[in-house]
C-alpha cells in the first residue's frame, strides 16, 4: 500500500479542489492513461485496488504507471464520540487529484486490452474517469 | 514534411475574456512569430485547425495565410495549449520558418514489426517516444523508423542506433535510451497445479518424518505465497 515514508506534519487540513489539474494532463509514460474526469480524494487502498485490477487484467505483459501518491494524511475521530477534544488521528492517506488528471498509464498491451483495464480500474475509484491514449491525445488535451 | 494551408485572421483585441468569447464561438486564439519580427495575434477556426494538424500530428509546415493582410506565411506548430478535460484548444503557437534555413524539430520515433523477445512473452518497453533534429523544413521526416523485429529479451537501442534521412541530424545524446525489450512480469496470484502438487508431496514426506511437522510447512508456504508481489 503507498504511503509516505515520512511526513513533516501528522495532520493537514482538507483544503478545497478548486478548478482543473495544470501538469500530468496527458499520456506521459505509456500508450494508454486512465484520466479523472471531476476532483476527488483517492485513498491508496483505492489506488492499490485499481493497480491489481490492471494487472490481473493485463496478466503478463504490460506495464502499469501509476501518477498519483497519496501524500495527504485523513483524520477520523473514534465512531460515538462526543464533538470537541481537538483533531481526530490520522486514519488514512489520500491522493488529491484534478480534473484532467491522468492518474494510471499502461504500455505493451493491445488497445482493447487497456480499455478494459481501465475500464475495470474506473470502478475501484471514487470519480468519473476516461480511457485516453497517447495517439488520441494530440490536440485533445 | 508536409504542407498544409490555413486561413488566419489577425487578432485586434486581446484579453482573457475576449479569448474565451472566441473559443465559444469556434475560434481559437493564437500567436504566430519569428526571428526579426513583430508577434502578430491570431485567430483560426478551430475546426480548420485541427483538420490541418490532427492527422499528422501538429508535424507539418502550415502555409498560415492572412487574408486580411494579404499575406502568406509559412510557419510551424511550435506550442499549443489544450483543455485538461480534452475540449478543444486553448492556444496556439506558429514560428515562421524560412525553407533555406535549418530549423529544430521534435520527430516522433516510430518502432515497427514484432519484436522477437515480444512474441516469447516480453514487453517493449519504449522510454524515448521523440527525438530533436536540426534539418530544413522541408527535410523534416514525418516519423523516423526502427524496425524492432530481431530485438530478444534484455536487447534495447539507442539514439544512436536510430537511421534518420539523409541531411537530418539527430541532436538528442546517443547514449540515451530509446526501447528495450523487458522480461515478462509474473503474476503471482494462485499456485499452479505442478505448485500444489510439490506442497503435496512436501506434506507427505514431512507427515512421514512426524505429525506436527507439515501444518509448519504448509503455513509458510502460505505466508511465502501472500508475501510475493504482484508482479
Amino acid at each position: 500500500m503507498l504511503l509516505p515514508k515520512k511526513t513533516k506534519y501528522r495532520k493537514q487540513q482538507r483544503g478545497r479542489m478548486r478548478g482543473k489539474c495544470k501538469g500530468g494532463t496527458r499520456v506521459e509514460h505509456g500508450e494508454f492513461g486512465l484520466k479523472a474526469m471531476e476532483p476527488g480524494w483517492i485513498t491508496n487502498r483505492q489506488i492499490e485496488a485499481a493497480r491489481i485490477a490492471i494487472t490481473r487484467h493485463i496478466k503478463r505483459g504490460g506495464k502499469v504507471w501509476i501518477n498519483i501518491f497519496p501524500h495527504k494524511p485523513v483524520t477520523e475521530k473514534p465512531a460515538e464520540t462526543r464533538m470537541g477534544g481537538g483533531k481526530g488521528s490520522p486514519e488514512n492517506w489520500v491522493a488529491v487529484v484534478k480534473p484532467g488528471r491522468v492518474m494510471f498509464e499502461l504500455a505493451g498491451v493491445s488497445e482493447p486490452v487497456a480499455r478494459e483495464a481501465m475500464r475495470l480500474a474506473s470502478h475501484k475509484l471514487p470519480i468519473n474517469c476516461k480511457f485516453v491514449s497517447r495517439e488520441g491525445d494530440f490536440l485533445e488535451g | 514534411m508536409k504542407t498544409v494551408d490555413l486561413e488566419v485572421k489577425e487578432r485586434r483585441s486581446a484579453g482573457s475574456a475576449e479569448a474565451r468569447r472566441m473559443r465559444r464561438s469556434g475560434m481559437v486564439p493564437g500567436v504566430f512569430y519569428g526571428a526579426g519580427r513583430d508577434s502578430i495575434p491570431l485567430s483560426v477556426e478551430a475546426a480548420a485547425l485541427k483538420r490541418a494538424l490532427g492527422r499528422e500530428r501538429g508535424n507539418v509546415i502550415v502555409n498560415l495565410n492572412f487574408a486580411d493582410r494579404g499575406e502568406t506565411h509559412a510557419a510551424i506548430l511550435k506550442d499549443y495549449q489544450s483543455d485538461p478535460l480534452g475540449r478543444g484548444l486553448l492556444h496556439v503557437d506558429f514560428l515562421e520558418v524560412r525553407m533555406d534555413r535549418p530549423i529544430e524539430a521534435t520527430v516522433p520515433i516510430g518502432l515497427t514489426g514484432t519484436a522477437a523477445g515480444v512474441r516469447e512473452g516480453g514487453v517493449m518497453d519504449q522510454t524515448l517516444r521523440e527525438v530533436q533534429v536540426r534539418c530544413l523544413p522541408a527535410d523534416i521526416p514525418q516519423v523516423i523508423e526502427y524496425d524492432v523485429d530481431v530485438m530478444e529479451i534484455g536487447d534495447s537501442i539507442r539514439v544512436s542506433d536510430l537511421q534518420p534521412p539523409e541531411g537530418v541530424e539527430i541532436l538528442d545524446d546517443g547514449e540515451a535510451a530509446v526501447a528495450s525489450v523487458l522480461p515478462p512480469t509474473i503474476l503471482k496470484e494462485e499456485p499452479t497445479e505442478a505448485e500444489l502438487e510439490a506442497e503435496a508431496e512436501e506434506a507427505e514426506e514431512a507427515a512421514a518424518e512426524g505429525e506436527e511437522a507439515p501444518e509448519a510447512e504448509e503455513e509458510g508456504a502460505e505466508a511465502e505465497s501472500e508475501a510475493a508481489p504482484e508482479e
